[in-house]
């Protein structure tokens, strides 16, 4: 029985430049893991990689039984729209759609769109004040929530948030972080978080250490 | 090549990928849905549409053989259209189930029939060829079938594997739909094209099909398409059905499939019990969506056909169009040509236009007839001084038009020569029919064919 | 709820119209391909009118015709003598000044220059004519349907030529030069156009048979004439168009080519601009197909627009140069208008189809990579 989410000695190089020497991690269903490091360190890379954002050179990942690197590109993305959810650093919205309308594009991809589920997903993350505001009328914190409501709105099986606090305040940090925190512990979702900040990476219930690509520590969180 | 042989040879390829077709997709068919071995009654049902092929060879090859062939054909189409609209409004979108012991009788005689009226219709025509030549059918025969073969053995070659996806664009229904659409596509042919309510409608198909092709050629300042130009009068249709008859063949043939489409396209999609995601209930309905549109595909392609033969008849613009006649051939008895003034289905004094093809000395030169306003006759060859000879006149409303340079020409100046009139051919007219003496013929011939300067003008 | 098709729409105009600088210049480019495009087609189409079947449906089958105009009363002598001559008469072409007299509207605003043909009118050979036809010498005058248009006319009304007032008795149609003309008699065109006893053309029927004799024994007899038979006539128009054709052919080419890489060098901006919007897209999980068919559609609206508002200016500029050029208008047939809707949205699709293949290759990390 393998893990939920599986990699195996992977390896990702850029031309000369290695990203990843032969990384190999596993995250049970439920887990909400954070992977810290220096920057350069391949944290973004492997992220991409559990998510299908990107190929690894070498190894193979594997999400709930499916073998990622077997999947074309098309078929890829179709897996992607179904079961991840992708939450990037700077927050990566279209800017001449309202914040309900980049929430329909996700629905749109999947499946069909449905404006009113889109709306309560925006209020699930407290943007429902918000909706017919573009990204530039809206603050960085806000912009992140969208951001989330969009992730979480095809039901994906997991989260993928790399530094999504890293352009924030430490008020929008906490209050992002505490959205997670509810989407964890209420609708068990599985996240993983890339992070260079301690105090964040605190908020998770397993911490991996990276360094140089390769993974240097694992290890329970302190709380 | 002798075109002769060219156009049986066409009709032998014609009925081979029509074969080859079929075959496939219903080969494709039965091993979707986990019955492949329903094909050997796919294969009983084609030797017993040879066997009526074998028949042909005893049958009279006239006028009424022609036209019961024609029937048949008609009934044929109206079967298989019958039973596709049956299963559309009884199971829609289901497939093959039911009584298992009649389902192999049940493809043998749909086999047989489906293919029977086109092999004699093909024998057929291809006999009147021979005759129309005054050589042996034999030729003909071996040339139109040997096709035949050559289309089903390289359809055979290319597919060897089942076609892909068949289960998502067709069930039982939809087969019938798609089998009842290469009916129409297919039997446009001079002989045995004559469906009386549908003609029409199929003919003008075959019509639209070649004058897009011949616009086109004509736009883009490509020489008139000689190779086309014997075959395409086989397909150029014959007019006759009012705009009503046409109303009404569009309404029976295209009415039933927009229904279907309405109902699958537009109906409910009822979410199961226990989907509680949003994003669960939103990718259910558009798979069942994506799964009723591909459903709804053959019924869309066949009402389409029929909408825009029914169009380039002129159903959707009365009058419009020009009449083109087919010329009917006739063979000069003792040097002169003899047209009877009267048949069946047909009165030279009626106002239309008629047109006749007789053989001087390997060419075929067409005869123009026409009664003129004033109550007399007009007698011409189908070819002016000016244009090229390939298509002649049609008629619309009062004047006959060029169709090489769409020059109108009132009706009434027909038999006046010179200029874009048809040039004029000296007649006798008896109490039954059109007399013209085939050295009148040659002789005007010859004004049409004289000068090289044709060639430049193409 | 609503339906994706809808949506779809939505998201095409909000992106339209956010970016409306790129938007209308590449709409622009769009819209002088087209333009283009549908004068010169237009134009030839027009050419072809007016030069083509000006002589055949009277059932001649030689022209006599005279640069300084022949005189008619030697031609008839050489003509009536001449073996193998059938029939003949004679034309006499010109233009005048005419306005609607009768009209105390506007007198004077309806004037313009149109097409004189001085015939014998005793006969309506297959015209479709409402009215009757003119009495010779009577000062009546027949009027083509399509300067009946232009003027404004009345059956019964005047009609002012050069001054002289002529009564309207007839209206004609019969899709040929005649519905752009006026028809006088002979004699009163000879007179209105100051030219006694001089005729622009011969039209000529002869024995189809014997007709290079025919035209030898005119030549001989009618010195100053060029005789031709009508099937020459007609061959060299058609090598004129043909070369005309060829013109406008090369024309087109040359401007589409020259709109289609300044489109697409629009089109890469715009793309590469939007590189980030692909990567999201993708990451979000949009297929190539899905996305495509955004930009595609983008650049078929764009298409529309410029095939559109190409057509409305090609229409223009064949108007305006036909008038410069021929003092006549042409008129461009609608079947132009889907024409240049379709040529529009083809170079738009095929200029943004170009980047947008290379932009779809790239992986979504590349592009999303946050720095
Ligand atoms: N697209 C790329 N092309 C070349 N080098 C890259 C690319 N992406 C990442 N790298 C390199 O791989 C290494 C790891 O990058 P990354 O995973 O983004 O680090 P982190 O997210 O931990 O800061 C870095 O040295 C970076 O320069
Ligand atoms: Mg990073």
């Amino acid at each position: 029985m393998t893990a939920f989410i599986e990699i195996k000695d992977v390896l990702k190089e850029y031309g000369t430049a290695t990203a990843l020497r032969g990384v190999s991690f596993a995250v049970e269903r439920g887990q909400w893991c954070a992977v810290v490091g220096a920057s350069g360190s391949g944290k973004s890379t492997m992220l991409n990689i559990i998510g299908g954002l990107d190929s690894p050179s070498s190894g193979c990942v594997s999400m709930d039984g499916v073998d990622l690197c077997a999947l074309g590109e098309d078929p890829m993305a179709r897996f992607r729209r179904e079961n991840v959810g992708y939450v990037f650093q700077q927050s990566h919205l279209v800017p001449y759609l309202t914040s309900v309308e980049n929430v329909m594009l996700a629905q749109y991809f999947h499946s069909l769109t449905d404006e009113d589920e889109a709306r309560e997903a925006l209020a699930r993350v407290g943007m429902d004040h918000r909706l017919g505001h573009r990204p530039s009328q809206l603050s960085g914190g806000e912009q992140q929530r969208v951001c989330i409501a969009r992730a979480l709105i095809n039901s994906p099986k997991v989260l993928l948030a790399d530094e999504p606090t890293g352009n924030l305040d430490r008020e929008n940090t906490t209050l992002i972080l505490g959205l997670l925190k509810r989407l964890h512990t209420e609708e068990h979702f599985t996240i993983i978080m890339v992070t260079h900040d301690a105090y964040v990476a605190g908020w998770a219930g397993r911490v991996v250490t990276m360094e140089d690509g390769l993974i240097v520590k694992d290890e329970p969180s302190d709380r | 090549m002798n075109p002769l042989i060219a156009e049986a040879a066409i009709i032998g390829c014609k009925e081979g990928l029509k074969l080859a077709l079929v075959w496939y997709v219903c080969r494709s068919f039965f091993d979707a849905y986990g019955r492949p071995g329903l094909m050997r009654f796919f294969y009983f049902g084609v030797a017993v549409a040879s066997g009526l092929f074998v028949l042909s060879f005893f049958m009279p090859h006239d006028m009424a053989a022609r036209d019961t062939v024609a029937r048949l054909t008609g009934y044929v189409f109206f079967l298989f259209f019958m039973a596709a609209v049956a299963l559309m409004y009884n199971r829609p979108g289901k497939a093959l189930s039911g009584v298992s012991g009649l389902e192999p009788l049940a493809v043998l005689f749909a086999t047989a029939l489906y293919f029977s009226p086109d092999i004699v219709g093909a024998s057929l025509f291809v006999r009147e060829l021979a005759v129309l030549s005054g050589q042996v059918a034999g030729i003909y025969f071996s040339g139109a079938f040997a096709f035949v073969f050559l289309i089903a053995f390289f359809v055979l070659l290319l597919a060897k594997r089942p076609l892909k996806g068949v289960r998502r664009f067709l069930g039982l229904a939809e087969l019938f739909v798609f089998l009842a659409l290469l009916k129409f596509l297919g039997s446009g042919t001079k002989g045995f094209g004559e469906i009386s309510l549908v003609s029409s409608v199929q003919q003008g198909l075959v019509k639209f099909v070649h004058d897009a092709a011949h616009q086109s050629l004509l736009f883009l300042m490509v020489p008139d398409h000689p190779l086309l130009v014997t075959t395409t009068w086989n397909f150029i249709g014959f007019f006759f059905s009012g705009p009503f008859t046409a109303f009404l063949a569009l309404l029976i043939l295209a009415g039933p499939m927009l229904g279907y489409l309405y109902v699958t396209l537009t109906g409910d999609i009822p979410i199961p019990e226990g989907m509680d995601s949003g994003a669960e209930r939103r990718m259910y309905r558009a798979e069942k969506r994506a799964f009723r549109r591909r459903r709804s595909v053959m019924a869309g392609a066949f009402a389409l056909l029929v909408f825009i033969s029914w169009y380039s008849v002129g159903g959707g613009r009365a009058g419009a169009t020009l009449e083109l006649p087919e010329p009917r051939p006739i063979v000069p008895e003792a040097g002169v040509v003899s047209m009877d003034l009267s048949g069946p289905g047909f009165d030279l004094m009626d106002g239309r236009l008629y047109k006749f093809s007789v053989n001087l000395e390997g060419e075929t030169v067409v005869l123009l007839v026409i009664r003129r306003p004033d109550g007399k006759l007009a007698v011409t060859i189908d070819a002016c001084e000016i244009c090229p000879p390939d298509e002649g006149y049609g008629r619309s409303a009062e004047y006959v038009v060029c169709v090489y340079c769409m020059t109108p020409i009132p009706i009434e100046t027909l038999g006046m020569p010179g200029g874009c009139n048809p040039i004029p051919l000296e007649a006798e007219i008896t109490d039954s029919s059109v007399l013209v003496l085939m050295e009148e013929i040659a002789a005007k011939w010859r004004f049409v064919t004289s000068s090289k300067s044709k060639e430049g003008i193409r | 709820m609503v339906s994706r098709r809808q949506w779809f729409m939505r998201f095409l105009l909000r992106s339209l119209t956010q970016r409306v600088g790129r938007v209308a210049v590449a709409t622009f480019s769009v819209t002088i391909a087209v333009a283009i495009v549908v004068s010169a087609l237009g134009l030839s189409r027009g050419i072809r009118d007016k030069l083509g079947h000006e002589l055949k449906a009277y059932g001649a089958n030689i022209i006599v015709t005279s640069p300084a105009g022949l005189d008619q009363r030697e031609a008839e002598e050489a003509l009536s003598t001449m073996p193998g001559v059938d029939e003949f008469t004679f034309q006499l072409y010109g233009s005048v000044m005419a306005g609607s007299a009768g009209s105390a509207v506007s007198a004077v605003s309806e004037v313009a220059a149109i097409e004189l043909i001085g015939m014998d009118i005793d006969e309506s050979k297959g015209w479709k004519l409402a009215g009757r036809l003119p009495l010779k010498g009577a000062g009546e005058a027949l009027v083509g349907s399509d300067v009946q248009a232009a003027l404004n006319l009345e059956l019964g009304g005047a009609l002012e030529l050069e001054g002289e007032k002529f009564s309207l008795v007839g209206f004609v149609e019969r899709g040929g030069p005649e519905d752009g003309a006026v028809m006088l008699w002979l004699p009163d065109a000879q007179v209105l156009l100051e030219r006694p006893g001089t005729v622009s053309a011969a039209l000529v029927r002869a024995e189809p048979g014997g007709l290079e004799e025919v035209v030898g024994g005119i030549r001989r007899a009618l010195s100053v004439a060029e005789v031709k038979t009508l099937r020459q006539v007609a061959r060299a128009e058609e090598i004129f168009l043909g070369k005309i054709e060829l013109l406008m052919g090369l024309v087109s080419i040359v401007v589409l080519l020259a709109a289609s890489i300044s489109l697409s060098s629009t089109m890469s901006a715009t793309v590469l601009e939007r590189l980030k919007e692909i990567g999201l897209m993708k990451a979000i999980g949009g297929t190539r197909r899905g996305i495509g068919v955004f930009f595609v559609s983008e650049g078929t609206a764009i298409g529309v627009m410029g095939g559109v508002a190409g057509y409305l200016l090609g229409v223009l500029a064949a108007m305006a140069v036909s008038k410069g050029a021929f003092g006549s208008i042409i008129i461009v047939p609608a079947v132009l208008l889907p024409l240049g809707v379709a040529l529009g949205v083809v170079i738009s699709v095929v200029a943004s189809l170009v980047p947008l293949l290379g932009a779809l290759r790239c992986k979504p990390s590349v592009i999303l990579r946050g720095e």
